[in-house]
């Protein structure tokens, strides 16, 4: 394309001269005259050319990334709520399901049984581990954190179990404490 | 885990005895057994944490 450019511009140009300037001008002034003026339309084309292609690319560069941010929003959504509990509490929901002993998230009455009797256990008061005990806050935090994300019905604990698991928990503490 | 993660865990600072690691295993390993209502996690834990301190 370009070269069909410069023919036409050399083409013009020489059609100028002979038919404006003709025999006024001398045969070596002419041609540096042409030259000059040939090179001036070469070096806009040139510029024209390369000025487009580099704004194209430009262009595409810009809407290639564009779409890459765009799709690592869409895929970013769900993965980050994940990481972002994950980073709150420091643990995953699979760790703080291990740390409590439960199987089914769902199952409300279970946690908060495992968590009672494992608080009391590693209470520092009698003699537990701070450390342990920090674990087992945090792994309760962090499935009442999953069970926010789910909106779960309010647990409604039964008299007759609390009362039955509190017994349980006093005989197995009793003769260490 | 690191030595001081291990400390934390079974509660003893680092001048805990032989003795003192056995004992906070002991009594801590009998609260958190599985078999009795503990968790396999926090017991795999302080396992570990009483290896590493005696090692």
């Amino acid at each position: 394309m370009a070269v069909m450019t410069l023919v036409g511009v050399n083409k013009r140009a020489h059609t100028w001269t002979v038919t404006q300037q003709g025999e006024k001008v001398a045969p070596s002034k002419k041609v540096s005259w042409i030259m000059a003026r040939f090179l001036a339309q070469l070096i806009m084309v040139g510029v024209q050319t390369v000025g487009r292609a580099f704004g194209q690319t430009l262009r595409q560069e810009y809407q290639v990334t564009m779409a890459a941010r765009r799709a690592a929003e869409e895929a970013g959504r769900d993965g980050t709520r994940a990481a972002r509990a994950a980073s709150s509490t420091g643990i995953s929901l699979q760790e703080a399901q291990q740390i409590l002993n439960i199987k089914n998230i769902d199952d409300i009455e279970a946690i908060r049984k495992h968590y009672e009797h494992l608080f009391k256990v590693n209470d520092k008061s009698s003699g537990g581990s701070f450390y342990l005990q920090s674990k087992v806050v945090r792994a309760k935090e962090r499935i009442e954190m999953e069970l926010d994300e789910k909106v779960c019905p309010d647990p409604t604990p039964s008299d007759e179990n609390s009362s039955s698991s509190q017994d349980s928990q006093d005989s197995d503490s009793h003769p260490r404490t | 885990m690191t030595r001081d993660e291990a400390l934390q865990i079974l509660g003893l600072t680092g001048d805990a005895t032989r003795e003192e690691i056995v004992e906070a295993h002991r009594i801590l390993m009998q609260r958190n057994h599985p078999d009795r209502g503990g968790s396999t996690w926090l017991a795999a834990r302080i396992n570990r944490a009483k290896d590493i301190l005696l090692s």
